[in-house]
C-alpha cells in the first residue's frame, strides 16, 4: 500500500507538469527533466496472438522518439524557430493524468518508478485528436523537488491519427 | 512533354499548370485505383522482413490489402489479403510466421502457397462439389526481387521490373551494393494518417528540393546539419535526375561529396565509424565503376507511383516510405527503417535515431511535410480555388539541355520542378490511356 502522502505528492507533481505543457511553458517543463534523462514515445504494432508465434516484446512497439535531454531540448527550441509549421498556429492541448501507480515506494534512495495513464486531446484547426497511452517514469527527488530521469510513453495506436507535434 | 493531359485536361505540363482537382476529386482517385496502381510495379517489402519459410507481412498495393508470404518451400508469394468466400480480411496482423491462415468468419483455410486447403463442412455444406482448386487466394501475378526489394504488379502484361525501373537501376545499384552485409529492416511499419492525397508525398519526393529551406526551416535553425552543409541551399553541382515512367531521385551529387560528408561525421563519432565508411566506399569501388562509386549515396527519390526512398549516406537510415492511398483526401504513411546488417552497432543506433528524428511521424521533417500537404488540401476544396491551377513552372524553359556525359537519366539543377512534371507526365499517360480504353 502506497503511503497517502507520497501518492498525493506524485499526483500533484503530475498535475503541475500537465499544466506546464497545456499552457506551453515548455522551458519550465524541460527543467523537470534531469540532465541525464531520456524521453521515449512509441506506438504499437499489430502482432496478434494465437496461431502466430508469440512475438518478442520489442516487436510489439515501434518508437517514434528515443531522445536524450539534448534532443528533447531541440524539440522545444524547434517550436521557437517560427518554422515548426505544424505548430503554427500552436495547437491547444488538454491532458488528464490518472491511474497513477507508484512502484517500489519503500526505497529510501529517493527514486521511484511510476506508471500512469495519459489522455491528451489536441485541438488544431477545428479538428481534435485523442492520444491515449501508458506512461512510465523514473522519478527522483532532487533537493526536495521531483525530477524525471526517464520517461517512456506507449500510445495505444497502431495507425497514428496524425503526426505527433506535441510533447507527452 | 505533352499538353492537356489527364482527366479533363487538368494536367497541362507544357505550361506547367496542374489543377487542384487531382488532389481532391473522387473520380480522379477512382481512376488511379483502376489504372495507375494495377499497372505499376509496387513496392511490397524487403526480403529481410520475410527471411524464413512461413514468414509473412501485410501491406497494401494501392488500396488493396496484400499478404506477402514465404511458403514452406521458401518461395515468396503475394496474395490479396481477402478470403475468397465473403472477402473478409484474412491476415489481421503486421507480420509473423504461419503455415496457414483460416478466415475468422466461416473458416476457409489457405496454406502458404495460397491454396484453399480447408472448407468447414465441405461434404455437408457443398455436397463435396466446391472446386477448391479454383478458390485459392488471388495471387499477384508478377513478383520480382531487385537487390532485396520485392515488388509486385497486377498486370500480367506489364514489362519486367528491370525495364520498369529502367535507367534508375544504374543509381539504385549504388544503394544496394554499398551495405557490407545487405540491408535489414529494423523498424516499422510506422504508420500515420495525413489528410491529403497520396500524390502529394510522391510529388514531394519526385523533385521538390525547393521546399527544404523554408518548409524544413526549423532543421538548420536548431543547429542540425543539412546535406551539403550549405546554409543558403542554392547548391551547385546538386541535381535532380528523372527517368522514364515517372521515377526521380534528387539531392544527387556525383563527386564524392556525400562520402566526404560521411567521413566528416564519422570522425566525430570515432575510428570504428571512420573504418566503416571507408569500407563501404571500398566495397562500391570493387563492385561498380569508379564513376558510380563516387556518387556513393542516393539522396531522396520516388519510384513511381508511391514508393519513396530516403538515404542521404551510409550513416543515415535507409527510410522506406510507402504512401498508401486511403481516399481522394486521405493517405497513410507506412515507413520502415533499414540499416546495413553488418554496420557497427553505433552506426545502426545513429541510423535509427536519424529515422525517428527526420522523415517520420515525430521527426522534424515528417511533421512539417504532413502539415504542408494538409494545408494544400483544404483550400483545394473550394469552388473558386478550383478555377486556379497550381504552378509547376520552375525550370520549365531553362535547363532542358543539361548534358551529363556518361550518366543515365535526365539531369536538372537542384532548383527545378522537372521531377514533378516527369511524375505527372507518366501519371497522365496512365489515366489518359484508360480514358481512351473506356
Amino acid at each position: 500500500m502506497v503511503h497517502n502522502d507520497l501518492q498525493h505528492e506524485v499526483e500533484q507533481f503530475y498535475y503541475w507538469e500537465a499544466e506546464l505543457l497545456d499552457s506551453r511553458r515548455f522551458y519550465e517543463w524541460l527543467e523537470l527533466f534531469t540532465e541525464d534523462s531520456n524521453y521515449s514515445v512509441g506506438s504499437r504494432l499489430n502482432m496478434g496472438s494465437g496461431a502466430v508465434e508469440n512475438p518478442p516484446a520489442e516487436r510489439k512497439v515501434i518508437y517514434h522518439a528515443r531522445d536524450d535531454k539534448h534532443f528533447l531540448v531541440l524539440r522545444v527550441k524547434r517550436l521557437d524557430t517560427g518554422f515548426a509549421h505544424v505548430e503554427e498556429p500552436p495547437s491547444f492541448t488538454r491532458r488528464l493524468i490518472g491511474n497513477v501507480q507508484i512502484e517500489n515506494e519503500n526505497r529510501n534512495d529517493g527514486r521511484y518508478q511510476v506508471s500512469a495513464n495519459i489522455l491528451v486531446v489536441q485541438f488544431r484547426d477545428n479538428a481534435s485528436t485523442v492520444f491515449a497511452g501508458r506512461r512510465r517514469d523514473d522519478l527522483r527527488r532532487v533537493n526536495d523537488q521531483w525530477r524525471i530521469s526517464s520517461r517512456t510513453v506507449i500510445l495505444d495506436y497502431i495507425n497514428l491519427p496524425r503526426v505527433i507535434s506535441i510533447l507527452f | 512533354m505533352g499538353a492537356n493531359n489527364g482527366p479533363d485536361g487538368c494536367v497541362d505540363l507544357a505550361r506547367g499548370l496542374i489543377s487542384r482537382r487531382i488532389f481532391v476529386d473522387e473520380d480522379v482517385y477512382r481512376s488511379e485505383l483502376e489504372n495507375v496502381f494495377p499497372r505499376s510495379w509496387l513496392f511490397l517489402g524487403h526480403e529481410s522482413q520475410v527471411p524464413k519459410p512461413g514468414d509473412f507481412m501485410t501491406t497494401y498495393m494501392g488500396q488493396d490489402p496484400v499478404l506477402l508470404w514465404r511458403d514452406t518451400k521458401s518461395r515468396v508469394g503475394a496474395y490479396l489479403n481477402s478470403c475468397r468466400h465473403r472477402g473478409v480480411k484474412l491476415c489481421r496482423t503486421d507480420s509473423g510466421n504461419a503455415n496457414a491462415f483460416s478466415c475468422r468468419y466461416h473458416g476457409w483455410t489457405y496454406n502458404s502457397q495460397g491454396e484453399l486447403t480447408g472448407v468447414p463442412f465441405f461434404k455437408e455444406a457443398y455436397d463435396g462439389e466446391l472446386e477448391r482448386e479454383k478458390w485459392g487466394l488471388v495471387e499477384v501475378p508478377k513478383l520480382a526481387n531487385y537487390g532485396g526489394f520485392i515488388f509486385g504488379c497486377w498486370d500480367a502484361g506489364a514489362p519486367a521490373l528491370d525495364d520498369y525501373l529502367g535507367e534508375l537501376r544504374w543509381y539504385l545499384d549504388i544503394l544496394i551494393e554499398r551495405p557490407l552485409g545487405g540491408f535489414e529492416v529494423v523498424m516499422g511499419p510506422q504508420r500515420y494518417t495525413i489528410n491529403c492525397n497520396w500524390k502529394l508525398h510522391a510529388d514531394n519526393f519526385s523533385g521538390d528540393s525547393y521546399h527544404i529551406p523554408v518548409g524544413h526551416g526549423s532543421w538548420p535553425r536548431v543547429g542540425l546539419p543539412l546535406p551539403g552543409n550549405n546554409p543558403d541551399w542554392t547548391l551547385r553541382d546538386t541535381y535532380t535526375i528523372s527517368f522514364a515512367r515517372g521515377h526521380s531521385i534528387l539531392v544527387m551529387r556525383l563527386k564524392d561529396e556525400a562520402y566526404e560528408e560521411d567521413l566528416m561525421f564519422a570522425k566525430a563519432a570515432g575510428p570504428e565509424v571512420v573504418d566503416y565508411v571507408k569500407e563501404c566506399r571500398a566495397r562500391l569501388a570493387a563492385r561498380l565503376t569508379e564513376k558510380r562509386a563516387r556518387i556513393y549515396s542516393l539522396g531522396f527519390g520516388n519510384v513511381f507511383p508511391n514508393f519513396s526512398i530516403f538515404n542521404a549516406s551510409a550513416l543515415q537510415p535507409l527510410g522506406l516510405h510507402l504512401w498508401v492511398p486511403r481516399g481522394p483526401q486521405v493517405s497513410e504513411a507506412w515507413e520502415w527503417c533499414a540499416v546495413d546488417s553488418a554496420a557497427p552497432p553505433l552506426v545502426k543506433e545513429l541510423a535509427q535515431l536519424g529515422f525517428m528524428r527526420g522523415q517520420s511521424a515525430y521527426g522534424f521533417l515528417g511533421q512539417d511535410d504532413a502539415d504542408h500537404f494538409e494545408r494544400l488540401t483544404e483550400p483545394a476544396l473550394g469552388a473558386i480555388a478550383k478555377r486556379y491551377p497550381l504552378n509547376y513552372q520552375m525550370g520549365l524553359r531553362r535547363h532542358d539541355d543539361l548534358n551529363m556525359e556518361g550518366y543515365p537519366g535526365k539531369f536538372v539543377p537542384y532548383l527545378s520542378e522537372y521531377g514533378q512534371r516527369n511524375f505527372y507526365t507518366y501519371w497522365a499517360e496512365l489515366i489518359e490511356a484508360s480514358t481512351l480504353k473506356a
